[in-house]
């Protein structure tokens, strides 16, 4: 079957519009923070869990249930707490359910963040079962992070970037800068919703 | 009756100054406690009581705990950094209790590193703002408004304080960073260095010119904008602007003598006579924890000194290293062997290990590394420190025990044994691993029919990439060599100590306090370096290289060396 050719054009025009364009938020005054929405090719590497085991990113990544990830680093200042302290929020008003969303935190200073380093950072959090905070070599690490259009080259160069992976067609909401609770989890739920 | 009365009044005038020394001293250990008090609750996040400090942030966002701290954001000197986006201002009293104008620029004493995050706008100073009291200063941290009447930033947490706790945090953010450290004057900044006699000069020689170079190529500097420029707003503006330092350096010599057990006394009379602020570089061949002590005493940095036998601490604050030395090598022999897929979870590892300085850093490496990661004891063999291991004496604990690996901190006689295991009616284990530090370059004396299965920790880039990294970080010919003139250890790990002084400087203004040179420090850029693949401070990280290949030797006389792992293993 033909489809005739300005249908193609017009589809993609959306497309483009939905991946590349950044989303407007909605209330755009008070928002601090930048959203769009992007596609990412996750690149199948293995990394290794804050309880030395080794995990597969593509299969963590790809997941029924939302995934959101970010970039923090064992020794960070400001950045990082801001960051954290938004995952323990969000796991504390989804009553820990981990069936809801898998955090997931990848170091950007691999060659500190040893095991031993990542699992004291989540204690210290009070983490709960559901997010991982991960390491592994210096190039894996780069690849995630290029992947990911976010190479860090340098930890002192640090950014604030949260990522939500939709469940229902895998494409990713992209916050840069922080937000507070709220936001981030009404930016969960509009990612999540059916 | 005279005599009477004056004895009353002496006898008054000295109960009154009992009295009063008793008052006097119970008034300065009340203010000692109220510190101590003051630091917990800054550093650790805790109040008085035990109770974790709770902050809010970004209008909502309840803080976890003692995850919160002040130090996590204005750093154990108050001075404030830069992270990203996010500017975190100096909170030490000097700073909050004097009006603050309209920025033209970052103030100085304000780190600008870090600041070109990618894609994210660089933090913009804030605006003016009258000095705090104490009444606004305690307002502010609870309401989060400054005494302008401007809202602080929401990633500055708001903190639910009671009136006396705040008085302790008051009182401790007075005391921070009030004064400059000792080792500083209205004309020189001291620094010291120092060797010891163990070693042949031509083993510091090169440590000294260089360090000596970088102080005289400074102070050129400064004095030229002192003899030629008189306009003193150019004069301020080079300096604000990191191009000259504040103070003439100077650097003294300390030698010390003998027995490492009486460097202490000698170390104390060396800072008697002239207190230093920071100890630079240094080399020693035998020991360096008297130094390291007295340092950690003292609140006195150390940075980068070279030896191979580091104090290995989570807490000590004030000591910067290159490496964790041998003992890195140990911690990477046990993080290899378990992350090998042929190594089962109740392998068993024969460690065998000479009673020596080095035998004890490699096989405390592996041990305690060993243990972190929940893996049984290894079973340890020790050999006295003056005897040899023979190659009988190795097979028959291999035969005896039967492991699946063995790790052998030996040096010496250790290739002539390992190469006797290839006799053909021998069942050698899976693995051995050795240490390329500790064998210096015998450990390229194995047998061929032995090599699959010895690993070798080398805790340096390998030399052909060391070469391309040397021309790249020196440029075709370093200064003060010769052509053909090989570039000592020493030098390439001056270097990186160079690098790290003078964009510390730059960084660290007129703000002479010794926690901030570390803070500067721990904020730095990583290096790029001939010797290990990367060197870095993070906030509270003492090691700079943390990595260390395992590598294998080809096939033949001249055998490559092959890497069997990433830098950094886990
Ligand atoms: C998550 C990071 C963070 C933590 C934790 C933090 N601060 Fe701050 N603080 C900041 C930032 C960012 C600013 C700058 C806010 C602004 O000026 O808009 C700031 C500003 C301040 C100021 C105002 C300085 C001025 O000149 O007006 C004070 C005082 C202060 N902090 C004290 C503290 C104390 C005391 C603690 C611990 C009890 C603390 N802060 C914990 C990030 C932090």
């Amino acid at each position: 079957m033909r489809i005739p050719f300005p249908r193609i054009s017009l589809f993609f025009v959306i497309l483009l519009f939905v991946c590349i364009l950044p989303v407007r938020p909605t209330h755009a005054a008070d928002i601090k923070y930048k959203r769009s929405i992007e596609k990412y090719n996750i690149p199948d590497v293995v990394l290794i869990n804050q309880d030395g085991k080794k995990v597969r990113l593509q299969s963590l990544l790809n997941s029924d249930i939302p995934v959101i990830v970010d970039f923090i680093y064992g020794t960070c200042t400001t950045i990082c707490p801001v960051l954290s302290a938004g995952y323990v929020n969000l796991q504390r008003k989804l009553d820990a359910d981990n069936q809801k969303v898998r955090l997931i935190s990848i170091t950007i200073d691999p060659e500190n963040d040893s095991p031993k380093v990542m699992k004291e950072y989540l204690k210290r959090y009070r983490a709960k079962p559901g997010w991982d905070f991960l390491t592994g070599s210096r190039a894996d690490i780069d690849t995630v992070m290029r992947a990911f259009n976010a190479y860090i080259p340098d930890k002192m160069s640090h950014y604030p970037l949260n990522m939500i992976r939709m469940p229902k067609n895998g494409n990713w909401v992209r916050l840069f800068g922080l937000m507070s609770t709220k936001e981030f989890l009404n930016e969960y739920q509009m990612a999540t919703a059916k | 009756m005279n005599r009477v009365l004056s004895f009353i009044i002496c006898i008054a005038i000295i109960c009154v100054s009992l009295l009063r020394s008793d008052v006097y001293g119970q008034q300065e250990a009340d203010s000692m406690e109220t510190l101590k008090h003051g630091e917990r609750l800054y550093r650790d996040g805790l109040l008085p009581s035990g109770k974790p400090l709770i902050g809010i942030i970004k209008g909502d966002l309840p803080a976890p705990g003692n995850s919160f701290t002040c130090i996590s954001c204005h750093m154990r000197s108050g001075l404030g950094s830069v992270e990203g986006s996010v500017l975190t201002t100096p909170t030490n009293g000097r700073s909050l209790y004097a009006p603050r104008s309209n920025p033209p620029t970052l103030r100085p004493g304000m780190s600008t590193m870090g600041a070109s995050g990618k894609g994210a706008p660089s933090p913009q100073p804030p605006p003016a703002r009258p000095a705090y009291t104490d009444e606004s200063l305690a307002a502010a941290l609870r309401g989060g408004v400054d005494p302008s009447g401007r809202a602080w930033d929401p990633v500055m947490p708001r903190y639910k304080l009671q009136d006396d706790e705040m008085a302790i945090l008051i009182s401790y953010l007075k005391s921070l960073s009030s004064e400059f450290s000792p080792g500083v004057d209205a004309t020189t900044l001291r620094f010291a260095t120092v060797i010891t006699d163990d070693l042949n000069p031509d083993r510091y020689q090169d440590h000294l010119n260089l360090l000596d170079d970088f102080i005289r190529r400074t102070n050129e500097r400064t004095n030229h904008i002192e003899n030629e420029i008189r306009n003193p707003r150019v004069k301020r503006q080079l300096m604000v602007s990191g191009r000259v330092a504040y103070r003439k350096l100077s650097l003294s010599r300390w030698l010390l003598k003998g027995a490492p057990e009486t460097w202490r006394s000698q170390l104390e009379e060396y800072y008697r006579k002239e207190p230093v602020f920071a100890i630079i570089g240094g080399i020693s061949g035998t020991a360096w924890k008297p130094v390291h002590d007295f340092c950690e005493s003292n609140r006195l940095p150390c940075l980068y000194p070279q030896t191979d036998f580091p104090v290995i601490s989570e807490t000590d604050w004030y000591t910067l290293y290159p490496s964790k030395g041998y003992y890195q090598e140990g911690e990477t022999a046990a993080r290899f062997l378990n992350r090998g897929d042929d190594f089962p979870d109740c392998g068993k590892v024969l460690m065998i290990t000479r009673e020596s300085q080095v035998g004890k850093m490699l096989s405390n490496g592996f041990r305690d590394t060993w243990r972190a990661i929940g893996r049984t004891e290894p079973l340890t063999v020790r050999i006295a420190e003056k005897e040899t291991l023979s190659p009988e004496h190795l097979a028959l604990l291999i035969k005896k025990e039967k492991p699946d690996a063995v790790v052998i901190w030996d040096n010496a006689a250790l290739p002539e044994a390992i190469n006797a295991l290839s006799a053909p009616d021998f069942e050698p284990p899976r693995k051995i691993i050795v240490s390329s530090g500790y064998l210096s370059q015998e450990f390229m004396k194995q047998n061929d029919n032995i090599r699959d299965i010895i690993y070798i920790t080398y805790p340096e880039r390998l030399p052909a990439d060391e070469k391309l990294h040397e021309a790249y970080f020196f440029g075709t010919q370093p200064k003060g060599l010769k052509n053909g003139d090989s570039i000592s250890k020493s030098t390439k790990l001056t270097y990186p100590l160079i690098k790290v002084m003078e964009q510390s400087l730059r960084e660290m203004k007129e703000n002479f306090y010794r926690d901030y040179l570390l803070d500067i420090i721990s904020m730095g850029k990583d290096l790029d370096v001939p010797l290990y693949e990367r060197m870095s401070f993070g906030p509270g990280q003492r090691y700079a290289s943390k990595g260390c290949y395992i590598v294998q030797l080809g096939k033949g006389s001249h055998p490559e060396l092959i890497k069997r792992s990433d830098w950094v293993i886990h």
